[in-house]
């Protein structure tokens, strides 16, 4: 009982940890892209397959932006040019 | 006066002279409401994302103008009893307008019939350059969504995949671990 370990599988790491990279905004570190929601072709980038908001911890947007970024998608799933959820497959 | 975008689909059956008409139509009760028509831009045929009134393909118009709150309820209200336009949706771009910046856009459109209309609402820029902000009624203009078809409403099946939480290990496990050994 000492050692359980089963709960995760992985052997108890110390120290050594994964190394991420520091991911940064896209929109912060390039000012040229905007998003809009007349394009969906940009906030498409954002989307997963089926079509669900990637979150921050995966796209690595700022708070800002992403904030932003959702209500222009929102607005873009309103008139049809992005889907509300993609069903086939 | 603030600046406004207005979307809608069109049947993507219609005639060319039919949407024409349409616009057309859209652009006269701005105007009658003492709104600026910025530009209107014709997006053609688009494969919708999702299917609206049982059409996979539709029309998209866009116009552009500046106009008060009572604009946009008219030209809603004309899109609402209209059959032929599937879906419509305003969104407020700007609270207030520089109608010499619009007067440039204007002219940067190439729109050069829409030029007497400028003339006609220039007689009341008084009132919003005033500095007070005057105390307009204003519901903020949520872009009135037309009812949402119903096949949207599919529930996503069971088999969501969920390959977002690899690699991120939460601190509790590590924690009790901790406990355990001791």
């Amino acid at each position: 009982m000492a050692y359980n370990k089963k709960t995760t599988g992985r052997p108890p790491t110390r120290g050594k940890r994964f190394f991420h990279k520091r991911k940064v905004c896209r929109f912060c570190s390039n000012s040229n892209m905007k998003m809009d929601y007349k394009d969906p072709g940009t906030l498409r980038i954002f989307l997963t397959e089926r079509g669900k908001i990637v979150p921050r911890r995966i796209s690595g947007n700022c708070a800002k932006h992403q904030r932003e970024l959702t209500s222009e998608i929102r607005k873009a799933r309103t008139i049809a040019l992005l889907p509300f959820v993609v069903t086939e497959g | 006066m603030k600046r406004y975008e207005t979307i809608f689909i069109a049947h993507p059956d219609l005639p060319d002279d039919t949407i024409d008409e349409i616009v057309e139509r859209l652009r006269k009760t701005i105007t009658d409401l003492k709104g600026i028509v910025v530009k209107v831009e014709k997006w053609g045929k688009r494969k919708l994302a999702y299917p609206i009134k049982k059409q996979q393909k539709g029309y998209y118009i866009l116009m552009d103008f500046v106009g008060q709150r009572t604009v946009v309820t008219e030209l809603e209200k004309n899109m609402k009893f209209d059959d032929k336009v599937l879906k419509y949706m305003s969104v407020k771009k700007a609270e207030k307008v520089d109608l010499e910046e619009i007067e440039k856009e204007i002219a940067d459109a190439g729109k050069k019939e829409k030029t007497e209309d400028i003339t006609t609402t220039e007689a009341a820029p008084a009132a919003e350059t005033d500095p007070a902000p005057a105390p307009v009624p204003d519901t903020a203009p949520v872009p009135d969504t037309a009812p949402v078809p119903d096949t949207v409403q599919t529930p996503a099946p069971d088999t969501e995949t969920v390959a977002d939480t690899e690699g991120e290990e939460t601190p509790e496990e590590s924690s009790e671990e901790k406990e355990h050994k001791e």
